[in-house]
């Protein structure tokens, strides 16, 4: 891994095409982070989330060919990962892919705060699983709503309302830590 | 509009142990490099196995072929011996006869 630790990512893509494991290796080093906190955003559960990131390689490696004329890994990478998490949500909940409108549990309400990290996982498991990735994508991810909407190959109008609806929920459940960070620097009256 | 979400996301860091995770994944990659070795295996043994029964029954079919028409060509040349072979027989001969007495005298010096 030492030897490949300065090498472009082009070329490690080239690499890992023609069946480099330790090119391949590389690259996991490199995309892991950002792929396992992509799936623990989306699953909460470390270890589904941990689990779904291998997923995501494995498909990698198994698809490894392709990786050779790839224009934009990142956009690639994003791709494999929207589809592992959507073939988990299928198989777990087969129905939540139809019932797209979905509200909130009553039980679901804002609590004191105990930590951003838990409690920005906790508040995105309020959403069904088609919102929260949504939302995800959108507020995390930074793609824009046209992006999504050809990532889940779903209309545009649809996307806006989902992330409207999933942004209106998490403002709810985490508004503890949105008073905070809209409140003045210095907090005083003046 | 929605900034203040954009910013707690940003703020979002989880822990995220390094410990197991390439280790696990080298694992699995591992073994679904064997089971993909194993498949590729069965498929080979598979692919040639439909090959010889291919061959082998390729070749029935055609020595089977073959006997069919050496069956036919034995059928047609028992026919001909039966009917237009003996009756070709005899013509030639009575024409060679016929048309040749001459020579055949001469030639017996008759």
């Amino acid at each position: 891994m030492g030897t490949l630790g300065c090498v472009a990512e082009s070329l490690l893509l080239a690499l890992a095409a023609n069946g480099d494991r330790e090119a391949f290796t590389e690259l996991v080093h490199r995309r892991q982070p950002g792929v396992r906190r992509f799936m623990r955003q989306l699953c909460r559960d470390a270890t589904l989330a941990d689990d779904l990131a291998q997923q995501v390689f494995l498909r990698l490696w198994r698809g490894r060919a392709r990786l050779n004329g790839i224009v934009s890994f990142g956009g690639y990478l994003r791709q494999v990962m929207v589809s592992v998490w959507v073939d988990e949500t299928r198989a777990r909940d087969p129905l939540h892919e139809t019932l797209e409108v979905e509200t909130v549990s009553t039980a679901a309400q804002s609590l004191p705060p105990t930590g951003l990290a838990q409690d920005l996982e906790w508040a995105l498991a309020q959403l069904p699983p088609r919102t929260r990735l949504c939302v995800v994508l959108s507020h995390s991810e930074g793609r824009s709503h046209p992006e999504i909407a050809a990532l889940l190959d779903v209309p545009l109008g649809t996307v806006k309302s989902t992330i409207t609806r999933g942004s209106a929920t998490l403002r709810t459940l985490l508004s503890a830590y949105l008073a905070e960070s809209a409140a003045p620097p210095g907090g005083g009256e003046g | 509009m929605d900034d203040d979400l954009k910013t707690l996301f940003a703020a979002y860091d989880p822990t995220l142990e390094q410990r197991d995770f390439a280790a696990a994944l080298e694992v699995r990659l591992d073994a679904m490099e064997r089971h993909a070795r194993m498949a590729r295996w069965a498929g080979g043994i598979a692919a040639a196995g439909i090959l010889v029964a291919l061959a082998l029954s390729s070749s029935a079919h055609l020595l089977n072929l073959f006997m069919q028409m050496n069956g036919f060509a034995n059928e047609l040349n028992d026919a001909l011996l039966s009917t237009a072979g003996q009756w070709t027989l005899y013509g030639v001969t009575a024409t060679a006869l016929l048309l040749g007495w001459r020579r055949i005298r001469v030639l017996l010096k008759l």
